[in-house]
């Protein structure tokens, strides 16, 4: 365990060495992985901003439900309790009957009417807020209530739901198919890099396997020297995020003072930066193995 | 504990540098491979050394079929050699020091025992004080003297020396023989080609023949 710890801590320190030894090129390869990685990272911040402003700008979606005339008290009340426990009801509001008169009365001008009226029409109602605006809770709660004994017709407004959820679906498709295609291209970039580390360094590499290197103890620095240009090119991406954060965050304050919005860009939470940047890093190990590899695969026949 | 069976060893293009070598090397044995050039005295070392495996036949080294072994494992059997090279293969962009330290990184040991062992071995060989040369700055002589210790380094149980005096002066020749007999009383086999006279007169031990690929006189082969 020891001796296994060991090499990999000399292998590190080798990779860290030899970065810090070639600082332009090393510095540039770095500088185009952040580059390619900041496309995807801006964007899927991008997307995850527009998603919570669409949220706070159409409110949450609700779900109506009209009971039947003859609902006692207490059956009400076990429907409010059951719809107080669906984990899809953000909050529950009841509208008794004699409200919903009076209301339709006031803001449909229909007071005459209403007085008219021999006896209230109105059953009573609950109005559910929904927690989140996908298109899958909302139905799920609408088809649980609709379930519900006195529940005699529900009504929700799910369809713009479900076109903010395909449009925010299409979205995510679109930034990960651009996220994938630069994660290739940096596996791409750390195998190029990597393979022409091998090359300058293949008189080494041929003698320590004649003298009993493993492919591993070969593998070894190629691979942490991939992963530190993976996370490093990350940090790279999060800088140029953060800076275009601050640059449009700048431009959106004017808009918000002129419209009374509350839009920023900002930036994700430090466990997503973490998880990214760990991310990336795999990817370039996973390049540079892929490369050393390719070397091996080629190199001695045993 | 070194044991060629029917050996045949071909190279692509139909080159076949070795035919039917068959041979057993005790531990502990001084043996010289004498031929001329071209003769597969350094195929012979490469294939006892487990650096190549044979075309046919078979190399058992302590019982192990080095055909039969995998990557990890021959690279296992390899760190069990001293391998010192004909063209030499030092890195020139590595010191003496990082020369001879890469058997002990490739082994695994502790820094500081390694450390310690580097600077033992180019004690040995006399480079203690050029430790921070590069090999470019050493001369002819010298640079062998860090080829054997690098082969040293790690106490191998076998030592293979491919033309150790190929090249040398008479005096750095003198000197390099000396080192090879000395680790060879030591208890280690030593495996030293060579059609250098000096070194066929210097060096006291079992001697075999190759011509042309075929081991034409050996006091001990095996059928």
């Amino acid at each position: 365990m020891k001796a296994w710890l060991l090499a990999h801590l000399r292998a590190f320190s080798d990779a860290w060495r030899r970065l810090a030894a070639q600082p332009l090129a090393a510095g540039l390869s770095v500088l185009v992985i952040g580059i390619a990685l900041t496309l995807p990272l801006a964007l899927a911040q991008m997307l995850v901003q527009t998603q919570r402003f669409a949220e706070r700008f159409t409110g949450s979606p609700q779900v109506s439900l009209f009971l039947a005339m003859d609902v006692a008290a207490d059956q009400r009340q076990a429907l409010e309790t059951a719809l107080r426990a669906h984990p899809g009801a953000k909050s529950v509001r009841f509208v008794g009957r004699d409200a919903a008169l009076a209301d339709l009365a006031k803001s449909a001008g229909l007071g005459d009417v209403a007085q008219a009226l021999p006896a209230n029409p109105l059953p009573d109602a609950f109005v559910v807020d929904v927690r989140g605006t996908s298109a899958a809770t909302l139905e799920q709660l609408r088809r649980d209530a609709a379930a519900l004994p006195g529940v005699e017709h529900v009504q929700s407004d799910h369809e713009w739901a479900r076109r903010l959820d395909a449009l925010v679906s299409l979205a995510r498709s679109a930034v990960l198919a651009v996220a994938v295609l630069l994660a290739a291209g940096l596996v791409a970039i750390t195998f190029n890099t990597i393979r022409l580390q091998i090359l300058g360094r293949r008189a080494e590499i041929e003698l320590a396997q004649l003298i009993g290197a493993t492919d591993g103890f070969v593998r070894r620095p190629f691979v942490y020297f991939g992963l530190l240009q993976g996370l490093l090119g990350a940090l790279v991406a999060w800088i140029l995020v953060a800076a275009i954060a601050a640059a449009l965050d700048r431009e959106l304050a004017v808009l918000n003072r002129l419209y009374g919005s509350a839009l920023h860009f900002g930036l994700p939470a430090p466990l997503t930066v973490a998880g990214l940047s760990g991310l990336c890093a795999l990817l370039g190990a996973l390049g540079a193995a892929l490369s050393v590899q390719d070397y091996l695969r080629r190199g001695l026949s045993k | 504990m070194l044991t060629l069976s029917h050996v045949c060893k071909r190279y692509p293009g139909g080159i076949e540098a070795l035919r039917d070598v068959s041979l057993a090397i005790e531990r502990g044995q001084l043996v010289l491979v004498e031929g001329d050039s071209g003769a597969g005295k350094s195929t012979l070392l490469r294939l006892l050394g487990a650096i190549e495996l044979p075309s046919s036949g078979s190399v058992l080294v302590d019982g192990q079929n080095t055909r039969a072994l995998g990557r990890r494992a021959l690279a296992a059997l390899r760190r069990q050699f001293g391998v010192i090279f004909q063209d030499q293969k030092l890195l020139f962009d590595r010191s003496a020091f990082e020369n001879v330290m890469l058997p002990l990184d490739i082994g695994g040991f502790e820094r500081r025992e390694a450390q310690r062992r580097a600077r033992a071995a180019l004690d040995k060989v006399g480079l203690l004080h050029k430790e921070k040369a590069l090999p470019v700055a050493l001369s002819g002589g010298e640079q062998q003297r860090l080829c054997i210790a690098r082969a040293i380094v790690h106490r191998p149980r076998v030592i293979v020396a491919d033309e150790p005096t190929g090249n040398l002066d008479e005096t750095h020749a003198q000197r390099v023989l000396e080192m090879l007999d000395s680790f060879n009383a030591l208890g280690v086999t030593m495996i030293v080609s060579t059609h250098d006279r000096m070194a066929r007169e210097r060096l006291d031990g079992r001697r075999i023949r190759l011509q042309a690929g075929t081991l034409s006189e050996a006091s001990a082969a095996v059928a």
